[in-house]
């Protein structure tokens, strides 16, 4: 089973009147996406579950701001989750801390309810303009929106200076801008 | 075509490449320009497939009880569009507020934790910097609340003595509402419903309420809402959240 655009929008309308059930309902097929992207920024678990208790409260309290124009539900919860996830993560000098192996163990088996949330055409889309990109390029967009890594912590890893990572980093986003614009 | 400056800021906001201080003024510029808005929807939108990348992790059954009450507290008072709440302009911040507000950006920046936990730092600030107004606190526990509109400038400063079973209200930058209109104070005890603390004497530098109810102890959340002149006919709130708050303990 996966979730439609349209189920989402309708909770998300609910909420917006106050449905505490509505919201109930929007928990269970959402949490698991949420959280999994917030422990990825944040790695530690204690921190992950603060920042997904924030997240749900700012879902609960902006339901009311969320129209079409806000991009797909689904989009628009895992933009207040990461964001969430990358201010308490910026705040805090957490960097060093690593998943536990239990951890790593219950990252298997949780189905992806909301899978089917995202347009196959703009997944294919960004697969396609991703490819396009210097590899170095690549891996610091997919470093950055993954784990959150600033540009001074992508400098560390890749060992350049923060103004070549700058310049990379504008130079991937115009490509992806004139490679996903043309399709 | 290539992206501009502002597209690219916009951009790398999405990615999560900048640091915490161009992070905040992206913040500040999404909500006062529609433009660089857009930029950054427009991106969330295109970059929204990495996110099934990342696999589902589901959360554990006590942090799923804890929202579940979270969100119980924040459903125990009327809702309201936070687009039809009073508009910002009618805050007539003093000198002291504004320097106040200034200090909480900067703890802001540093904490970055939204919601509660930038209220609850926000509240020690706070404290800190009204310890000369406040009595200092007799026997029993001591707890403050800030209570403001979505963790930005504190409205009223509520300072709980469980001790003398006392509150005392400071309507630091508190808005009048309309001439029909009084704002009512009302705490929710965690898991309980809202209890009333009487009408906001928006003019006064400070007021004490008696907590006659006992009610009060070491959590609860304050709400103010607007309500008609005198306050809610059935002591239970019919009008519009226009300002929340945690309590949080400043002194054993």
């Amino acid at each position: 089973m996966t979730i439609e655009r349209d189920d989402l929008e309708y909770l998300l309308h609910r909420i917006s009147k106050g449905d505490q059930r509505a919201f109930a309902l929007l928990y269970r097929l959402t949490s698991a996406k949420l959280f999994g992207l917030i422990l990825r920024i944040c790695r530690d678990r204690g921190l992950a579950e603060d920042v997904l208790q924030d997240t749900c409260v700012r879902i609960w309290r902006n339901a009311p701001l969320y129209s079409a124009q806000s991009g797909r539900p689904i989009t628009w919860m895992a933009a207040i989750a990461r964001h969430a996830a990358i201010d308490a993560l910026r705040s805090r000098n957490v960097r060093d801390a690593r998943l536990t192996d239990g951890d790593d163990a219950q990252l298997a088996a949780v189905p992806d309810l909301v899978g089917g949330a995202v347009d196959p055409m703009d997944r294919e889309a960004l697969r396609r303009c991703l490819g396009q990109l210097d590899a170095e390029q690549r891996d610091c967009v997919l470093l950055a929106y993954h784990e959150g890594l600033s540009r001074e912590e992508l400098a560390e890893r890749f060992t350049r200076p923060v103004g070549t990572i700058k310049t990379w980093l504008h130079r991937a986003l115009n490509q992806l801008k004139s490679c996903l614009g043309a399709t | 075509m290539t992206a501009d400056d502002n597209e690219l800021q916009a951009g790398e906001y999405v990615l999560g490449s900048l640091g915490p201080e161009e992070r905040l003024t992206a913040q500040e510029r999404i909500k006062a320009d529609p433009a660089f808005a857009a930029a950054v929807r427009l991106w969330e939108g295109h970059l929204a497939p990495l996110m099934d990348d990342t696999p589902p992790v589901e959360p554990s059954a006590r942090i799923n009880a804890r929202i579940a009450q979270e969100i119980a507290m924040e459903a125990a008072v009327p809702r309201v569009n936070p687009a039809e709440r009073l508009a910002p302009e009618a805050y007539r911040p003093d000198a002291e507020i504004v320097d106040l507000s200034a200090r909480l950006r900067r703890l802001k920046l540093i904490t970055a934790l939204a919601g509660s936990l930038a209220a609850a730092f926000a509240g020690v600030v706070v404290y800190d910097r009204m310890g000369l107004l406040m009595r200092a606190p007799v026997d029993g526990q001591h707890y403050v609340a800030v209570v403001n509109r979505d963790a930005s400038l504190p409205a009223l400063i509520v300072d709980v003595d469980t001790g003398l079973g006392e509150l005392t209200v400071r309507p630091v930058a508190t808005e009048a509402p309309a001439a029909d209109r009084s704002l009512e104070l009302w705490i929710i005890p965690a898991g309980g419903s809202p209890i009333s603390l009487g009408v906001v004497d928006t003019a006064a530098k400070a007021y004490r309420v008696a907590d006659k109810t006992g009610s009060i102890r070491s959590t609860g959340t304050f709400a103010v809402t607007v309500e008609p002149k005198g306050g809610a006919p059935e002591g239970i709130p019919t009008g519009p959240v226009v300002y929340s708050g945690k309590l949080v303990k400043v002194t054993d």
